[in-house]
């Protein structure tokens, strides 16, 4: 690995000189680092990978079952409606109540010393567990579509492949919120309970499901400041084949979604015991 | 010698406590020397070696590493600390071998030199039997093995153990006693913490005591012995049939101050200068055979620590 180098000079006379100088890591080492903390992270779910996936199904699928059962679905706009609603809920069910145990936990278990005590910096950490958390959101998301369109019988269309380059900015701020409602609570069962909550409130008190005209208002007001109001928006646009100035805006609102909510993690994830 | 590490007025209270669970600490690290930091529970000697090892921010105070302030920039500490802390809860589903290779990457060795370490590390250790079992599924005295690996590999300049061998066997224990002292002859700095003041004894070379988060004493092994009690330690173990022989408690209690730990195991502290006479007296009027086990002590490094950690004298 390339690295620039700074020698310190110690401070006092009976100062030891360091063995070797300080590494300054370069964007190669950084990558690196990144692919081995990544791998490591997903070497950790060798025995949990299928549960976790699971869950990012089933809830969604389910509703999507319920729903074409007991009948309500009734055109295709409203079919579009939900089979989008349903898959931001899959992302809100998948990596961001993933990462909210995920962080709440290690806290707890404090695996972040293991970490800390590595030469690794905190963003590359952060980036990592984001990124597993993307990885564990596509096979709940592409379920939700394959299922949702068969039993919504919605045409499979080229199209919706614009949906796979727009996945990451509908994960990433959630990614980000995850992170934080994590980082706040106080243990491992807060964060299972912070976790259930934001399942609770994306799925069933948002306009996932329920349009936003049917919410109460504080609901309504609430759901504006909440990013998977806007992925279900630009679901729903994609799965319609309806890209126009809307999709542009969801995109702006995500994109600043995402920056303001990781970099709010960075910040706030405070690693080291205060 | 020259410090790697300055300690100065170092306080940490943590978040919604009034105790101070360090209290104005201020000590030195010597370059190439085997530190021991010693305390009962709840001293504040992980709390110590957390915050010099960059995994808690101190509240006041200053931490400095070959020079460098690390106080505020507590990054650049892995670059040259190693640090095993008391418990494992990363890599749980991984194997040794990735852990080992993977985190000596992270260390900054390439590939092939992190092949070479995780390989010479699992023969040396012996984990090659559990090789092929998950970290999650091996049991407590194999996860500490692993989590020492952890430590040794990518061979830093300091390397910090907490409570090193604690879940292990003797045989394993002595195996790690001579690890860091081979490390240390290499030219490794070694902190360590540890209750096993008995085996640590063997290695360490210079010691603190801390208690109610200050620190009690420093200073070199000898030094400290200087400090305490300076009587002979004679402690027999009477056979069972012979516990009861009156002539035989009023024979202890002439020799010195007597500390009976069961009817059986007796302990007298006795005048240096009368130590000859005592051992002549104990032979003479009970005899070898008489006993299961008879020891002659001077202080040791748990005297050290009973008195000076503030544990009282011996047998308070």
């Amino acid at each position: 690995m390339a690295h620039s180098t700074i020698l310190p000079k110690p401070l006092e006379e009976d100062m030891a000189f360091p063995p070797y100088p300080r590494q300054r890591a370069s964007a190669r080492a950084v990558v690196w680092q990144y692919c081995v903390v990544t791998r490591i992270m997903l070497m950790e779910y060798r025995t949990s990978w299928f549960i976790q996936i699971f869950m990012a199904l089933i809830l969604p699928m389910g509703i999507i079952f319920f729903l074409k059962s007991v009948g309500d679905v009734k055109s295709t706009t409203q079919a579009i409606f939900l089979l989008g609603g349903n898959m931001a809920t899959s992302i809100a069910f998948g990596p961001t109540n993933f990462l909210v145990t995920k962080i709440g936990w290690a806290k707890q278990i404090q695996e972040f010393d293991f970490w800390m005590a590595l030469p690794l910096s905190k963003l590359t950490l952060v980036f990592a567990i984001i990124a597993v958390s993307l990885l564990f959101a596509l096979p709940g998301l592409v379920g939700v579509y394959v299922l949702g369109n068969l039993l919504f019988g919605l045409p499979f269309m080229g199209q919706h492949l614009l949906l796979v380059p727009f996945i990451p900015l509908c994960v990433l701020p959630m990614a980000g919120l995850g992170t934080l409602l994590g980082h706040y609570a106080p243990n491992g069962q807060t964060a299972n309970v912070l976790g259930n909550l934001l399942i609770v409130f994306v799925g069933f008190l948002a306009p996932m499901m329920i349009p936003m005209d049917v919410l109460p208002l504080p609901l309504q007001i609430v759901a504006r400041f909440v990013p998977t109001t806007y992925v279900a928006d630009a679901f729903r646009a994609i799965l319609a084949n309806q890209i126009n100035l809307m999709v542009a805006f969801d995109v702006l609102i995500l994109s600043f979604f995402s920056v303001l909510l990781l970099t709010f993690s960075y910040i706030f994830l405070d690693w080291r015991t205060a | 010698m020259s410090n790697v590490y300055t300690i100065s007025e170092l306080t940490k209270v943590y978040k919604g406590n009034t105790k101070k669970a360090n209290d104005h600490i201020s000590f030195t690290i010597q370059e190439g020397e085997i530190f021991g930091l010693l305390g009962p529970n709840g001293a504040g000697k992980s709390t110590l070696i957390n915050q010099i090892a960059g995994l808690t921010r101190p509240t006041s105070g200053s931490i400095h590493l070959y020079g460098m302030e690390v106080t505020k920039s507590p990054h650049i500490i892995p670059e040259y600390v190693a640090l095993q802390t008391q418990q494992m809860s990363a890599l749980r589903d991984v194997y040794p071998e990735e852990a080992l290779r993977y985190t000596a990457q992270l260390r900054g060795c390439s590939r092939a030199e992190a092949r070479r370490q995780t390989k010479n590390l699992i023969e040396e250790l012996g984990l090659g039997e559990f090789r092929e079992k998950l970290i999650r599924n091996l049991s407590g005295g194999q996860c500490r093995l692993i989590h020492l690996a952890l430590t040794f590999v990518g061979d830093r300049p300091i390397q910090i153990f907490d409570e090193p061998t604690n879940d292990l066997d003797p045989v394993v224990r002595l195996m790690v006693w001579e690890k860091l002292f081979k490390l240390n002859r290499q030219g490794k700095t070694i902190i360590l913490v540890t209750h096993n003041v008995l085996e640590a004894e063997r290695i360490i070379q210079r010691v603190g005591i801390i208690n109610h988060g200050q620190l009690l004493a420093i200073g070199g092994i000898g030094e400290l012995k200087e400090r305490v009690d300076q009587r002979i330690r004679l402690e027999l173990l009477l056979k069972a049939e012979y516990v009861s022989v009156p002539a035989y408690r009023d024979l202890f209690a002439l020799l010195g101050e007597v500390h009976n730990l069961t009817l059986q195991h007796v302990i007298i502290l006795c005048r240096r200068d009368s130590t000859r006479s005592a051992i002549d007296l104990i032979l003479l009027q009970i005899g070898i055979d008489k006993l299961d086990d008879f020891r002659i002590q001077t202080p040791s490094l748990e005297d050290v620590y009973l008195q000076l950690g503030g544990g009282g004298s011996f047998g308070s």
